[in-house]
């Protein structure tokens, strides 16, 4: 318990927060102001039934806060290393080092923890109070243990860095550079590697793709698909990543990054937490820093920021031209002065300036030159077609992704496919239409990856070469049966959970002698589009899944198979009966080849009211009996959209056109 | 006991203390002087152990300072710029040090303020400056520590309150044998409170001695003999520290038993001989200049 004690002083700590509890109150209630925002545009969407993304529940808000609310923590709790006053009193008190540190970080701890806490719980309630939001299971869990997780990581590379430093301003930038150079190492690398000019002299300057690779550090956001991603979050996860030497494990686009959620990432986060916490006691209990600036190592880490935080800003400004050269050193001597003012309020030595400059060119240099020379030995590495076995095709804009792999992992043994990707890099110049790919090429004994531009007038021939490889065509619409909860039917939801999809599947690969589901659906695909020309008989099938709290979705062709049309009518046709009531109305009538049904009511002069009726009476009495029945053929069955009120849902039965069916129809015709 | 031996502290590349050596005997007030920038703050903050030396030890009672709590709970601390945690009042700030020193005393507090007539549940941040130091003065006495280091102790304080908390500090010293580290750049204001003073200077003790061997081994000497001719080598029996004539009388300061120097002084059977007391602050000008340092511009 004394050893405890000697380490944690509640005195101590309650002594800081309530000092520092003016500025931590007014970031607690910027922070929950933000969230309680976001949770009343979650609910702003009455009588719409949506599935609320991960990314949604965290938005921007949740990113500020995990690097704003730390460092604000930060500032307030360690506040006696930046004011001399202040650390005339603390440091003379009879408080060991240890204590005074661990104190103060397990003050920021249970801020930043109440902080999350505080914000779940909103969004626990803003979730309970609307019916309407599905989520995924524990999303509010996720919230609280990955935010909390991340702004406790960042708190303790904050202590970190007032620890090594004891400034205020260096300890922003220490603390941006810690969290950002990985992810700016990380795609500068990545360019180079696949900047090779032996293919292709890619112009990156017009294409999105190229763009994110070029210019790595910039700030601005990209609007994807209604999804919000920046890059400090691809730096931020890169940082966890490219620490943990795990990064293969959280590629870049495979999710949205700041929404992803892993245990694995957490367990991460918590390594660098304790690290950095462990690091930070060391700094502050053995390398003693005073007050700012007054040792070595404080000297020392304001140099390394210097020098860190520069060295991408000279690096990615590029060296491109003598007078480039020139502006960008001038930009950095101004950086450098700015950087110095706000830091200590002096102006830097010309001196110091010079030495600074030059390790920052020199730093760059060393960075820039082995990749050049790597990347230009591997460029004069000429691949001959005679020494390709097979390519593998993926385009740029997938970068980064799981579908990306997957499509580079195909390997096309086309020889005309081959010759058409050694014939792209004769025209190498960027036209106007042109596409990226990233071609991988397999030799005897592994592979490489260039970038490869195709002309417009090449683009046909090669989209003809990879739509006739349906594995190609499956890959890229990255279908994962495993991931399948539920299938829509011409755009309407058929509402079927887990078990019935395993249901639907395993009914598949029975009539398809085992076949996996993948290669059935492959199939399924290549017959549909082969025969819908002839007005074949299919259904489209969207497959919805749920990966990571994102949905996604790929198109079908199904259905060629009656005893699988049998199992999808039956579970289609009973939610209908679940929900039959006086709320619904018919919609449409449709069947593949007419739609009977409107033009007899037409042709009577049926109004909706009295037809709806007449209709919904006889499926009262007809459908459950229809439930025993396939249809015989395509032909054989009708589908008829309703209109659910009180649920404000569309929904689909499946109509056998048997004997009492058509009795019904000549009974419309018939006044009443 | 406190004791620096080869004491020094270097900020970026300046050294602000160096090498400096000194001994605090226990119950005594030891006077620190020393122009600006001489490094006493500095010198009270290692002892504090607010800063760590960059060489050399501070010690008391035979042990480091620096992070040490066991004895950092007999020392209290306070800087020439004071800090006060923001909205608080007397009356928290007590709270505060009761937390952290074991042996506080809140009746002595209560005593002391009353004695000032210090408002403990006003806030702080509406005190005068001389009031804050006041304040603390008084929460430094009712830790009831045996060591108190005072940077710049007056400053800000009236002269009725000055003596007021010279004779506070006396009594706590006769009392209980506390040990008083005050610094000050006015000699005049610590002659009558410190029994040691050591002058400070470039970062070093340039000398320390007892006040009243200060005042009585030195004094002014006007002296005029027969033969009007005389210089300073006729007085080399004796540790001359200054020496100018004006037509046949020199003036001269003398380091030495007050009576051995009369007594050498009428050997030369004088016309005039005078000899006065010196003020604190011409000991130290002359006794610096005995090191061989000029300080002409400063004298007065």
């Amino acid at each position: 318990m004394s050893s405890i004690r000697s380490v944690f002083n509640f005195k101590v700590f309650w002594q800081n927060f309530r000092s520092a509890q003016g500025l931590l109150l007014v970031a607690m209630i910027i922070y929950q102001a933000g969230i309680l925002i976001n949770c009343f545009s979650f609910s702003r969407t009455p009588g719409m039934t949506r599935v609320v993304a991960f990314s949604e529940i965290s938005g921007i808000i949740s990113l500020c806060a995990c690097f704003l609310l730390p460092i604000a923590a930060c500032v307030t709790l360690f506040d006696f290393l930046f004011s001399k006053k202040k650390s005339d009193l603390v440091f003379s008190s009879p408080i060991p080092r240890k204590t005074l540190y661990w104190s103060n970080w397990a003050g920021g701890m249970i801020f930043l923890l109440i902080n999350v806490l505080i914000a779940s719980l909103m969004l626990h309630v803003t979730l309970l109070r609307n019916p309407q939001l599905i989520v995924e299971n524990g999303v509010v869990i996720r919230f609280l243990i990955l935010w909390g997780l991340s702004m406790m990581m960042v708190y303790s590379c904050c202590c970190l860095a007032v620890s090594l430093t004891g400034n205020r301003f260096v300890q922003f930038v220490l603390v941006a550079v810690l969290t950002l150079l990985p992810g700016w190492f990380h795609y500068t690398f990545q360019t180079q590697f696949y900047n090779y000019d032996q293919l292709s002299q890619v112009d990156y300057s017009s294409q999105k793709a190229t763009e994110t690779l070029t210019n790595p550090y910039s700030m601005r956001i990209v609007q994807d698909e209604g999804k919000v991603d920046t890059l400090p979050y691809i730096a931020f996860d890169q940082l966890i990543s490219s620490l943990s030497g795990m990064r293969q494990s959280f590629r870049v686009t495979d999710y949205n990054n700041h929404t992803a959620f892993s245990y694995s990432r957490c367990w991460i986060m918590l390594i660098n937490l304790l690290a950095a916490s462990a690091l930070g006691s060391w700094a502050f209990i053995r390398r003693k820093v005073e007050v700012a600036e007054t040792s070595f190592i404080s000297e020392a880490a304001h140099e390394a920021v210097r020098i860190a935080a520069f060295v991408p800003i000279f690096y990615t400004l590029g060296m491109k031209d003598w007078v480039s050269a020139v502006l960008y050193a001038g930009i950095l001597l101004i950086l450098y002065h700015l950087y110095d003012y706000l830091a200590r309020r002096e102006f830097i030595s010309l001196r110091r300036t010079l030495i600074s400059f030059l390790a920052v060119v020199a730093i760059a240099a060393l960075i820039r030159f082995p990749m050049r020379i790597l990347v230009r030995r591997e460029a004069s590495r000429q691949i001959s077609i005679e020494d390709v076995s097979a390519v593998a095709l993926a385009p740029a804009s997938t970068l980064g992704s799981r579908q990306h792999e997957a499509l580079l992992q195909l390997k096309l043994d086309d020889p005309e496919l081959i010759r058409l990707v050694f014939q792209s890099n004769v025209n190498s110049e960027y036209t106007e239409g042109s596409i990226h790919m990233i071609v991988r090429f397999y030799q005897d004994r592994g592979y490489s990856d260039f970038y490869v531009n195709f002309a417009p007038e090449q683009i046909p021939q090669l989209e003809t070469r990879l739509g006739a490889n349906d594995q190609y065509q499956l890959l890229y619409r990255s279908l994962d049966p495993q991931s399948v909860y539920w299938i829509e039917a011409n755009g309407i939801s058929a509402g079927l959970d887990k078990a019935e999809v395993d249901q639907l599947v395993a009914q598949l690969q029975q009539e398809q002698q085992q076949q996996n589901f993948a290669d059935l659906l492959h199939e399924t695909k290549q017959i549909a589009c082969r025969q819908s020309d002839e007005s074949y008989c299919f259904l489209s099938l969207t497959l919805v899944s749920f990966e990571n709290g994102e949905r996604t979705e790929q198109n079908v062709d199904l259905l060629r198979y009656q005893s699988v049309f049998q199992l999808y009518s039956s579970f289609v046709n009973q939610q209908f009966l679940k929900t039959y009531a006086d709320n619904v109305r018919f919609l449409n009538f449709y069947s593949m080849y007419d739609n009977q049904l409107e033009q007899i009511r037409q042709q009577t002069d049926l109004d909706y009211e009295s037809f709806n009726l007449r209709l919904s009476q006889w499926l009262n009495e007809n459908l459950p009996t229809q439930l025993q029945k396939a249809p015989l053929s395509s032909e054989e069955f009708l589908s008829i959209t309703y209109y659910d009120s009180q649920r404000q849902s569309q929904g689909a039965i499946f109509i056998e056109k048997n004997e009492k069916w058509q009795e019904f129809v000549s009974s419309l015709i018939q006044p009443e | 006991m406190i004791i620096a031996e080869n004491l020094g502290k270097k900020f970026r590349n300046k050294t602000v203390i160096r090498q400096m050596n000194c001994a605090i005997k226990e119950g005594s007030i030891y006077g620190l002087v020393g122009a600006n920038g001489a490094g006493k703050s500095t010198f009270l903050r290692m002892l504090a152990g607010v800063y760590q030396p960059s060489e050399g030890k501070a010690e008391i009672n035979g042990e480091a300072v620096f992070d040490n709590a066991k004895i950092k709970k007999e020392i209290v601390f306070i800087p020439d710029e004071l800090y006060f945690f923001p909205n608080y009042n007397f009356r928290m700030m007590a709270d505060y040090y009761a937390s952290l020193y074991e042996h506080f005393d809140r009746h002595r507090f209560q005593m002391l303020c009353d004695h000032f007539k210090l408002d403990t549940e006003a806030r702080i941040q509406n005190f005068s400056k001389g009031m804050k130091r006041q304040g603390a003065l008084i929460l430094a006495l009712s830790t009831r520590a045996h060591y108190f280091f005072f940077d710049e102790t007056f400053d800000g304080l009236d002269p009725v309150m000055r003596s007021l908390v010279k004779s506070v500090l006396s009594e706590d010293v006769a009392q209980r044998s506390s040990t008083v580290l005050l610094t000050s750049h006015n000699l005049r204001e610590l002659e009558d409170l410190c029994d040691h003073m050591g002058l400070l200077v470039e970062g070093r003790i340039m000398f320390e001695s007892d006040i009243d061997s200060l005042k009585t081994e030195m004094f002014k000497v006007q002296i005029a003999l027969p033969d009007k001719t005389f210089d300073r080598d006729e007085f080399h029996q004796l540790k001359v520290l200054y020496y100018k004539k004006s037509g046949s009388i020199a003036t001269m300061i003398v380091k030495g038993d007050r009576e051995l120097v009369t007594d050498v002084l009428r050997s030369k059977q004088p016309i005039i001989l005078d000899l006065l007391p010196l003020s604190l602050e011409e000991v130290f000008i002359y006794e610096m200049e005995g090191y061989g340092y000029e300080f002409d511009s400063l004298r007065l």
